[in-house]
């Protein structure tokens, strides 16, 4: 067992950091965040620089740890215009894979993933938005819910109903790949969101549009299943989104103290250095069970489990983290960047599975691991 | 005030705030509070709560005032923020002082807006050169001036033993902080250059402090407000949302997990409005209050799942609210040492 990240990756750390404290300033972050902004020329610039580099997922997730750290809205902007390209990329043909790919993986285009509907969150079987085959095309009705990118996306991958549910709902669920120049598309941005506000949130509605019928990803009914699957891999990215969160809101909030006379009293009191003892160590128990969870994964053995307790782990920790810091930090806090990041923090508990939602998947798969100990007869 | 009566002061507060404060609760925290809400929370008496009826007040006794600060925060914490800074601080400070008694009736109307930079009186901070007096003039920055806009201020002079000063004109916001909570109120530094002003006392740190230590049932009271506000939200969205072709509420973790928080709710309103509360209950209730108006809120945005992140939900707010109240209005190791030395009844937690 080692722990250590190795030279390479620790190289990559550094340029990471390096390019979010020059490019991610405070005031830059700040304006993203009240204008509602999407950072289009810093994703650029982010993969100009090289740091976006999908061919090296532990220097994805390191640079989304870096950015995050400093901004999670422009992090996740910069970082993810593919997301979703997993689904591509896992379960695409070889025609989609060339038509997609080199798009989102230079930089050029954007893409989004669309699954969340009014009406269907946590519930992913519940989603209502039909597409129905006729010849050779889809024709898809239907309207998605807090699409991130999904105003600037070029296309999406979208899961939608492709036959009635019968007994069981999450059956007859496919994805298709969307163009989004598509007729009878209307997007609508979002505004008003609580954090990471500098990412694109829309309303997408889809009445009657045509996608043509090589556009199904995998086979149809299978959608639900890609998209589980898919969860399992965005989620170790969630959860890295919180560790550098939470990582951002201790370096202030140590930044603060150090920057003002009055707090450095503060910093004396045990009341206060408890309370940074116990956020050091969540962040630090969090990015231990991402960076855990994320090696399973990138070698393609993923553990659901450990995904989901580290999706979970880390949201609550950036949420706890955020919350410490402006109680420690209070009005300069309040008055930084501490308040955007505590803004932030509370998305990483909802988004790509509620914390409620990952800790079912833990329960139950702990459950299944001990059945299927008992059956094979194995000490656990 | 008998028992009926403080029932029907609630009622109508809550119906007001409901039919006024609720419908514009979005736009407080988008636009600002405008001066329309202030006019109609004036006629109703709301603005000068506190103020004795012979300065043009409501007069209203501590538990009514309590009541009408809960239920305003229960739809708009900020519109409850600007009641609270005009009774539990400006009037207080100019009645204190005997100075011109005038201009209370002017603020409880409605039509003049008064604030108080009262940022001293608070923990870890330490910026700012402060307001300075020489001769006629008095001059200066004051930061983390909540309710920036106003054109009344009582602020203290810099230094530990500066003087309270009433600014009649002559300032204004220069520099507007990231806005965490109260949304509807302008939370800014002030820059003060002026000759219009009057000293209303010596020792403006040291009353400002007390100001702020007498004011613990009333920051409790709004933190009960976010609290109810925010729960009730909860439990309606609960009730029509259904997920897995269940409604929310039919869950445990979320049946149980607000039931909880409305009990805490409800022993802490029981607590706030009972008759003869020990000293030590003042600081209790603060304390108490806060917490759960954090816990609350989170949990109620957490049941909204991605909508209670949308401020359209309205429950987001509540969220940023408890924060913001908890470090403007709560001075947690004041506060604990406080409770702390009623505890032991000597000086506890200070090493």
């Amino acid at each position: 067992m080692d722990f250590e990240l190795g030279d390479q990756l620790l190289r990559a750390r550094k340029e990471a950091r390096e390019f979010a404290l020059r490019e991610i300033s405070p005031e830059v972050a700040r304006r993203y965040d009240m204008a509602e902004d999407y950072p289009n020329e810093l994703r650029k610039k982010a993969f100009a620089s090289g740091i976006v580099d999908y061919s090296d997922p532990w220097k994805m997730l390191l640079a989304m740890e870096e950015f995050c750290r400093m901004d999670a809205g422009i992090g996740t902007s910069a970082l993810a215009s593919l997301f979703g390209v997993e689904l591509i990329m896992l379960f695409g043909n070889d025609a989609q894979k060339q038509k997609y790919l080199p798009g989102v993986n230079s930089g050029a285009a954007i893409m989004g993933m669309a699954v969340t509907e009014p009406s269907a969150g946590s519930d992913v079987a519940g989603i209502k938005t039909r597409a129905v085959r006729t010849g050779d095309k889809f024709l898809v009705n239907g309207s998605k819910m807090f699409i991130t990118n999904g105003q600037v996306a070029d296309f999406l991958v979208m899961l939608t109903r492709t036959s009635p549910a019968g007994d069981k709902r999450h059956h007859g669920l496919s994805i298709l790949i969307v163009d989004m120049d598509s007729k009878g598309i209307t997007r609508n941005k979002l505004h008003g969101k609580l954090g990471v506000r500098a990412t694109n949130t829309a309303e997408l509605i889809f009445d009657n549009v045509e996608v043509p019928a090589s556009n199904l990803l995998g086979e149809e009914g299978k959608g639900f299943y890609y998209q589980m699957t898919f969860f399992n891999i965005s989620r170790i990215y969630v959860a890295i989104q919180a560790v550098g969160i939470a990582q951002g809101a201790l370096d202030r909030t140590l930044e603060l103290f150090e920057k003002n006379q009055r707090i450095i009293e503060e910093t004396e009191r045990e009341q206060v250095l408890i309370a940074l003892g116990e956020m050091a160590t969540r962040i630090e128990a969090a990015r231990l069970l991402t960076y855990k969870a994320a090696s399973y994964l990138f070698q393609f053995n993923p553990d659901p489990k450990l995904t989901s307790m580290a999706k979970a782990y880390a949201a609550e920790a950036a949420v706890f983290v955020t919350e410490k810091a402006l109680e420690l930090t209070g009005l300069e806090g309040m008055a930084s960047d501490l308040e955007r990041s505590f803004r932030d923090a509370k998305i990483m508990e909802i988004w790509e599975g509620t914390s409620e939602v990952e800790k079912l998947i833990i329960a139950r798969s702990i459950g299944r691991e001990l059945r299927k100990a008992k059956e094979q007869k194995v000490i656990a | 005030m008998a028992t009926e009566e403080y029932d029907l002061l609630r009622r109508s507060v809550r119906e007001f705030s409901q039919k006024t404060i609720e419908p514009v609760a979005v736009k407080i925290e988008q636009n600002g509070l405008g001066q329309e809400t202030v006019d109609q929370m004036a006629a109703q008496g709301f603005m000068g709560a506190r103020i004795p009826s012979e300065h043009g007040g409501s007069g209203l006794d501590e538990l009514g005032y309590l009541i009408v600060l809960e239920e305003l925060a229960r739809c708009s914490p900020s519109a409850a923020a600007r009641v609270l800074i005009t009774n539990s601080l400006f009037a207080p400070l100019l009645l204190r002082s005997g100075s011109a008694p005038d201009l209370l009736g002017e603020v409880a109307s409605g039509k003049t807006n008064a604030t108080v930079s009262f940022a001293v009186a608070l923990e870890g901070h330490g910026r700012g050169e402060g307001v300075t007096v020489a001769g006629s003039r008095a001059k200066g920055r004051l930061d983390f001036v909540l309710n920036a806009n106003a054109s009344l201020l009582v602020g203290p002079t810099a230094g530990a033993d500066g003087k309270l000063l009433l600014l009649k004109g002559g300032f204004g916001p220069v520099e507007d902080y990231p806005r965490l909570g109260f949304k509807g109120l302008r939370f800014s530094a002030v820059q003060v250059d002026t000759g219009e002003f009057e000293v209303l006392a010596d020792g403006g740190p040291k009353i400002l402090d007390d100001c702020l230590g007498a004011m613990d049932l009333d920051v409790a009271a709004v933190s009960l407000g976010i609290a109810s506000g925010a729960l009730a939200k909860a439990v309606d969205y609960s009730r029509a949302r259904s997920t897995f072709e269940h409604p929310l509420k039919d869950y445990e973790p979320i049946a149980f997990g607000l039931s909880l928080l409305r009990s805490e709710e409800e022993m802490l309103r029981g607590f706030l409005y009972a008759p003869n509360m020990p000293a030590e209950g003042r600081t209790m209730a603060k304390v108490r209050g806060m917490a759960l108006a954090r816990d609350a809120t989170k949990q109620a945005l957490q049941v909204h799942g991605g909508y209670g992140y949308f401020e359209d939900f309205g429950v987001e707010k509540f969220y940023r609210d408890a924060m913001a109240l908890s470090i403007l209005f709560g001075r947690s190791s004041k506060d604990l040492r406080r409770l702390s030395e009623a505890v032991y009844g000597s000086r506890a937690g200070f090493l």
